[in-house]
């Protein structure tokens, strides 16, 4: 047990509570709704500056394409809720969820200009039906493949859950493929993994089917390691393949104004502004999730909350994704 | 402790308005009531500035301005006018009008004209009443906006009257905390699953409008 941990928990709880019963977030709409309307119109002046060749005007736009990047995420933004839940969720380190957000934002970015280059390239499509496409098409996709990996998380969260209430595990995976108790110590051990730990994955991941015959087959950890790649690929591909309307906007209208590159440029500081908020959500869901469980300490209760918490987490992602999916088909 | 979780949860995830709540395109907008010599309201004059960004879009999109100077020539000024007032059927042209609690009928936009005002589009046209009306004490209601909330309308550029004397508008601020509370019940309250598929997105644009009543002295 280390009360001390749970200070940060309740301290964000209690932030939380301010927010939502004193209208905290409806200001915070509001802030944003203002946000995207002036940065919409300096991006506009920037844009008309770099055409008109001021020196500094690159500049300009970088800033206020991150700005609006920034502001788009504090706002709506599917990508926030995917991160926090899985970061709630999952037991992930600070750093990795973190690289995961702006790996996300930035393959988010770079879907709109494939989909834009692509579209007015090879297709000669117009504004129109590039925006038709991304409504109606990459946006439930999205939605969708999002509302999987809530289902799975769910999924996951349940069979551990089976698993330890009395329902020992399958024979080939042991005791630790469980609930990892010792993972629930808490941040010390958190900050062990990050960056490294992920590169560790992706070799993991091939030495593991080099060796997919060997009789002892992959230890947890490597199993863990594989299911870890995994998600990342999933998570970041469910963000990415919706591209942002207004990253969309602005390659077109670059594309139309002779000035294409700065518009890719652009798109990299809107997703990078994005990834701030993403970011910041991903720390806050990690913190509270690893100051929640070594609050706790270990035991029968932290056995019970780590599925608890991935399965109400995937469920909740599920369910959010899943109306927006389709809301966005009908 | 479980419970902890899941209020928390919620808290983190729930407010998120939708992809597509919040508005793309934002438009400044301005009213002019026009009254017949018989003092009765018969049309209205509506002014739309649209913000820069999609200024620009549209501009390029007509492929007007190639210059990027910020004006118009006289033949681009005509292409441009009307641009925004050839309608689909079922679009109501974001302004709805109440006597006495029911809806006033408009024809369609007549005289549209546009300009090119510091990077803004500004168009405008006119709306005749079909029915016209004398106002009576604040019972003539006002509201600008695009039910989708695709677009988000302020009455930035003020209200006129025009053509009679003795009448007055105010404006009644929309609550925009209220508005945004909806957003979030619609799409994530219990009674949204019931509805998710009829619609992309709930219509909630009314909820961001404010109000303008129009109250004139009687016999003026």
């Amino acid at each position: 047990m280390r009360p001390w941990l749970l200070i940060p928990v309740l301290f964000t709880l209690a932030v939380l509570a301010w927010l939502w019963l004193g209208g905290g977030f409806d200001r915070l709409m509001i802030w944003a709704a203002e946000g995207q309307r002036s940065f919409q119109n300096s991006m506009a002046r920037a844009l008309r500056a770099l055409r008109s060749g001021d020196p500094g005007a690159l500049t300009a736009l970088l800033a206020v394409c991150f700005a609006y990047g920034f502001f788009h995420a504090v706002g709506p933004g599917h990508g926030k809720v995917l991160i926090g839940g899985y970061g709630m969720g999952r037991r992930v380190a600070m750093l990795r969820l973190s690289v995961l957000a702006v790996v996300s934002s930035l393959a988010q970015g770079v879907t709109a200009i494939v989909l834009v280059v692509g579209g007015i390239a090879l297709l000669e499509l117009g504004r129109r039906e590039l925006e038709t496409i991304t409504e109606d098409f990459f946006a439930p996709a999205s939605y969708a493949a999002i509302a999987a990996v809530g289902l799975w998380l769910v999924w996951r969260g349940a069979r551990r859950l089976w698993r330890t209430t009395g329902h020992r595990s399958l024979p080939w995976r042991g005791d630790r493929a469980v609930v990892h108790p010792e993972h629930a110590q808490g941040l010390a051990h958190g900050h062990g993994h990050g960056l490294g730990h992920g590169h560790k994955h992706a070799k993991s991941d091939h030495s593991a089917c080099a060796h997919c015959g060997h009789a002892h087959g992959p230890t947890a950890e490597e199993a863990a390691a594989v299911r870890g790649w995994r998600d990342a690929v999933m998570l970041v591909g469910a963000i990415a393949m919706r591209p942002c309307t207004g990253a969309v906007f602005l390659l077109i209208l670059t594309w139309r104004m002779d000035i294409l590159a700065s518009g890719i440029a652009g798109t990299f500081a809107m997703a990078l502004g994005t990834a701030s908020v993403t970011v910041a959500v991903a720390l806050a869901s990690v913190g509270l999730r690893e100051g929640a469980l070594a609050g706790i300490g270990q035991g029968a209760g932290a056995r019970l909350a780590v599925p608890v918490m991935e399965l109400c987490a995937g469920g909740v992602v599920a369910l959010v994704a899943g109306q927006l999916f389709m809301r966005a088909l009908a | 402790m479980k419970r902890l979780f899941a209020a928390l949860f919620c808290l983190l995830l729930l407010p998120e308005p939708g992809a597509r709540a919040h508005p793309h395109v934002f438009i400044d907008a301005g009213l002019t009531l026009l009254f017949d010599r018989q003092g009765r309201l018969a049309a209205v004059q509506v002014f739309w500035a649209y913000d820069e960004y999609t200024s620009l879009l549209q501009l390029e999109d007509m492929g007007l301005d190639r210059d990027g100077d910020g004006v118009l020539t006289p033949d681009e000024q005509r292409e441009l006018a009307g641009y925004d007032t050839n309608w689909v059927d079922g679009y109501e042209g974001d302004i709805y009008l109440t006597h006495a609690g029911a809806p006033i009928s408009l024809a369609g936009p007549i005289e549209p004209g546009a300009r090119l005002e510091n990077g803004q589009i500004v168009t405008w046209h006119i709306r005749p009443v079909i029915n016209r009306l004398t106002p009576e004490e604040n019972h003539v209601e006002i509201k600008v906006y695009d039910p989708s909330f695709y677009v988000a309308y302020t009455v930035d550029l003020g209200v006129r009257t025009s053509g009679r004397e003795g009448c007055d508008t105010a404006k009644l601020p929309a609550d925009l905390g209220k508005a945004y509370d909806l957003v979030e019940e619609l799409l994530y309250g219990p009674s949204a699953a019931s509805d998710a598929g009829e619609d992309n997105f709930p219509m909630v644009g009314e909820h961001f409008a404010d109000t303008i009543t129009l109250s004139c002295v009687p016999g003026s």
